[in-house]
């Protein structure tokens, strides 16, 4: 076939008018892609007139310096409605059915636009949410007790817990975990428009708030022993850039001063050790010593030069040192008070009597289902061995009481026998088939028995300085 | 293999195209008179299915996208689609004429059955609440998806087939015979597989 | 004028592709829970049916019959494309709720058929008129469909709350089958009677007009 025939055969028309054909598609096509298509800012006029029956003008709100992945919902975007004064979030609700719920949310201040004065529409487009695809089993009238309810102080329950046990009337909406997402992200965007709003920072739920001047310390990897009112601390601080973090070994005794302070690895950028004060000049020196330097708050300030001390050139290095100090100062007393093993144990039903050296408890654990909480009167000596173990209340499943151990076989058993069987923490592992002493058939009961007794052991010190201190 | 699990009750039972989603309903009324026609169109289908998810998906996802020309998505997949049930058809009757009697009659129809463009168009959109969280999506589960879909597709079909064949055995009135009654059928078997929507 | 009439009554009656030819059956079935889907849906493929009917006539010369089908997916696909970014830059709602549907239109059956039946033999005239009558008889039946389906499984209509009362099995696929099926059968009951009553009216005209020439 010659190039002529081809160019007059069928196959080559066909082939032409295919062509054309989706050559024009797809010419039009883009053309009307770019004429038609929906930006996000459109969507958002949307969402805005299904609120608004007028138009109403909005400014974006800077939220770049505030934290806005919160623990339960990501805050995307704020937008300033300047004809009301309101405030429209979008926000990513976290747990719903299908990952995150994308949620619009009005939120309203209150008239000194210091805090957060009600919830206005909330609204979850479906287009935006696929993974919840029960989200139309959600009636609008929910939507609006999120108005209705408001409180001061947040807290929208979802209506589902573990044990769907729980009285919330967010329950029936047919769609529990979306309804969870949705719930989540409203009380975000509460908490995050009250930080917002005051221009505090975001009171989330911190582990560690009970610890005074924790915030340069990364306190994951802070740890301490107690050892004759001697507190050893392994203290790592968080990096003040440039200095990148602080290892300290710091001893503070019962007079609550440094007994003890050494650097185990330095931070500072390089060349600027040499320019540290010498740590060990911190050594007795207590809080009031810290506090006169940075501040009742003990918060960097940047410019130090009227004190000698800690203005020596490597000012950022010498500052997280002092504060790794004032850290080991301050929560002398809240750690010498701590109790440890505190997991099974009812803390509201247990109390300790000192005399003499030795304290008495009264333990009440905490259920361990099948198992319901024990009571149990234990001693402690001044060995820190168990004394006396008795059991006023047996919490073992009926039938099971039979198989536990004997209880007073415990006495004279110290902490080490305990962690022995049940690992240094106390957890719960569920196979003890390897130690007799603990699996008798009813485990569980032991189990709860000997974390009770564990509980009591390692906590004497702290309850005998409380008990000395209560008597002062 | 919690993911393959998921993939493979959602597609098939949970999510089945024709008593859930109602894709791919013309071959559902119009080729399940009888069983053997009625497994050919299955297995056609689900074939299509296959190849054309394992066509699509990467198409989309490495060219369309990258390239910002996603919203010629329709003309594309549909294009491919059609393409390529003819070219089955071209290799399949070359290859194996028995094949191709017993299931390539039915493959002219399928690029007007709505099961196939709509795989195509599902699994590259959000599949989060089958995938399950933190499961990214790729060109494994795509296929997966669909080879399950097809075969629950196939599997609604060969029960269909089977009830009318039964039911040929009755005489019913003028105004029901047909597809009313195919109808009034299907909508058993949908009831049937609502009990799965509560797994 | 009698020639369009003829159409226009194939298209809405007597071949009306739901009830009748049975085509476009998927977002029929997906579809008739709600009432505002189904009418959305029906104007769609209205509009799409028409345009795609008068390109395909116009073209008709022009495309080889070989390639003559993937052409025409190649139209129907760019108005369904259209289509979509349409509704979703000026009616969002109705795009939100026709879902993936939408895209499906490319493979309805109906659009296609017409396009192969009709448009490719018929002037550009006929075949508008064609495809706005079919276009309305698939809007009319899906529309009376829906509003059934969501009377009776929602208790509302077109969005609007009527009644507490509902059973919301027909507000499934099931009850979409069910009355979709039920909805064929009175459909054609009525046909077959009216053309019953319109033959027993010819056979008595022409007896009676025999009996007259035979007196």
């Amino acid at each position: 076939m010659t190039a002529k025939d081809f160019f007059k055969s069928t196959a080559f028309k066909c082939l032409v008018t295919l062509l054309c054909v989706l050559l024009v598609s797809g010419i039009f096509l883009t053309i009307m892609h770019g004429l038609l298509e929906v930006t996000d800012e459109e969507k958002f006029q949307r969402f805005l007139s299904g609120i608004y029956d007028k138009q109403v003008t909005t400014t974006e709100q800077d939220i770049s310096k505030k934290n806005t992945n919160l623990s339960n919902a990501v805050i995307n975007n704020v937008y300033k409605v300047e004809d009301d004064g309101n405030y429209i979030l979008n926000v990513s609700g976290k747990n719903g059915y299908g990952g995150n719920v994308l949620c619009w949310v009005v939120i309203m201040p209150n008239s000194d636009g210091k805090s957060v004065g009600g919830v206005g529409n909330v609204k979850v487009p479906i287009a935006d949410n696929p993974g919840e695809s029960f989200l139309n089993q959600i009636s609008s009238s929910v939507f609006d007790k999120f108005g209705q309810d408001f409180k001061n102080d947040i807290v929208y329950e979802y209506g589902y817990d573990e044990n769907g046990s729980n009285g919330s009337m967010y329950v029936n909406t047919g769609a529990s975990y979306t309804m969870r997402g949705i719930s989540n992200a409203v009380n975000g965007a509460i908490t995050f428009m009250n930080a917002f709003l005051s221009g505090e920072d975001i009171k989330e739920d911190d582990p560690w708030e009970n610890f005074a001047f924790h915030e340069f310390i990364n306190m994951e990897q802070t740890s301490w022993t107690k050892a004759d009112g001697v507190i050893t601390y392994t203290v790592t601080t968080k990096p003040c850039a440039p200095a990148d973090p602080f290892k300290l070994e710091i001893k503070v005794g019962a007079d609550k001063t440094i007994t003890d302070i050494a650097i185990t690895k330095n931070g500072s950028t390089e060349g600027y050790e040499t320019d540290m004060f010498n740590v060990k000049s911190l050594v007795g020196k207590d809080l009031a010593y810290f506090t006169g330097i940075c501040g009742d708050d003990m918060a960097y300030i940047g410019d130090y030069s009227g004190n000698a001390d800690i203005s020596t050139g490597a000012t950022r290095s010498n500052y997280l040192c002092m504060y790794a100090a004032a850290f080991a100062i301050a929560n002398y007393d809240y750690i010498s008070n701590l109790k440890v093993y505190t997991e099974y144990i009812n803390l509201d039903d247990t109390t300790a009597q000192a005399a003499d050296g030795v304290v008495t408890y009264s333990v009440t654990t905490k259920a361990f289902s099948p198992t319901v909480s024990f009571k149990l009167e234990i001693k402690v000596g001044a060995d820190k061995t168990i004394t006396d173990i008795s059991i006023t209340k047996n919490g073992s499943t009926e039938g099971y009481d039979s198989d536990m151990f004997n209880v007073k076989s415990l006495v004279g058993k110290d902490l080490a026998y305990f962690t022995g069987i049940c690992g240094d923490d106390m957890a719960y592992i569920g196979d003890y088939s390897g130690n007799a002493d603990i699996s008798t058939g009813a485990t569980r009961s032991n189990y709860l028995c000997m974390y009770a007794a564990a509980f009591a052991i390692a906590n004497y010190d702290s309850y005998l300085a409380q008990a000395n201190g209560g008597n002062e | 293999m919690a993911t393959f699990i998921a993939i493979v009750l959602a597609a098939v039972l949970t999510n089945n195209f024709i008593t859930v989603k109602t894709y791919g309903i013309c071959p559902f009324l119009g080729v399940s008179k009888k069983s053997s026609s009625a497994l050919g169109m299955g297995v056609a289908v689900t074939v299509v299915m296959v190849l054309a998810t394992l066509v699509t998906y990467p198409i989309y996802t490495y060219v369309m996208v990258p390239l910002g020309i996603d919203f010629l998505e329709i003309i594309f997949f549909i294009f491919i689609i059609a393409s390529l049930v003819q070219m089955l058809e071209v290799v399949i009757r070359k290859i194996s004429p028995s094949l191709y009697n017993a299931m390539g009659v039915y493959l002219p129809l399928i690029t007007t059955n709505c099961a196939v463009l709509g795989v195509a168009e599902l699994v590259i959109g959000d599949m989060t609440s089958i995938l399950g969280e933190g499961v990214a999506m790729n060109i494994g589960w795509a296929a997966l998806y669909s080879l399950f879909a097809g075969l629950g597709f196939t599997l609604v079909m060969l029960i269909m087939s089977g009830m009318r064949e039964k039911l040929n055995y009755y005489k019913t009135p003028k105004a029901i015979t047909g597809f009313p009654i195919a109808m009034v059928t299907a909508c058993f078997i949908c009831m049937a597989f609502t009990v799965f929507s509560y797994i | 004028m009698n020639k369009y009439k003829k159409i226009t009554l194939d298209g809405l009656i007597y071949q009306n592709p739901t009830f009748m030819l049975v085509l476009g059956t998927c977002p029929t079935l997906g579809l008739i829970s709600s009432a505002f889907s189904s009418l959305g849906m029906g104007l769609t493929v209205l509009v799409i049916l028409t345009l795609s009917n008068i390109l395909i006539s116009l073209l008709r010369k022009i495309i080889p019959n070989e390639v003559r089908i993937p052409c025409y997916i190649v139209i129907i696909a760019t108005l369904v494309t259209f289509a979509r970014m349409f509704l979703e830059k000026f009616v969002p709602d109705l795009y939100e709720s026709l879902g993936g549907f939408l895209a499906l239109i490319v493979v309805n059956c109906i659009i296609l058929g017409r396009a192969e039946a009709f448009a490719n033999k018929h002037t550009v005239l006929e075949s508008t008129v064609d495809g706005l009558a079919n276009g309305l008889g698939f809007t009319a039946a899906i529309t009376v469909m829906g509003i059934i389906c969501e009377f009776f499984g929602n208790g509302s209509l077109f969005g609007f709350k009527i009644m507490e009362f509902k059973m919301s099995m027909l507000a499934t696929p099931a009850g979409a089958f069910l009355v979709y099926g039920i909805c064929i059968a009175v459909f054609v009951y009525i046909i077959d009677a009216i053309e019953r009553a319109k033959r027993v009216k010819v056979n008595k005209l022409s007896r009676e007009n025999l009996l007259k020439e035979a007196a």
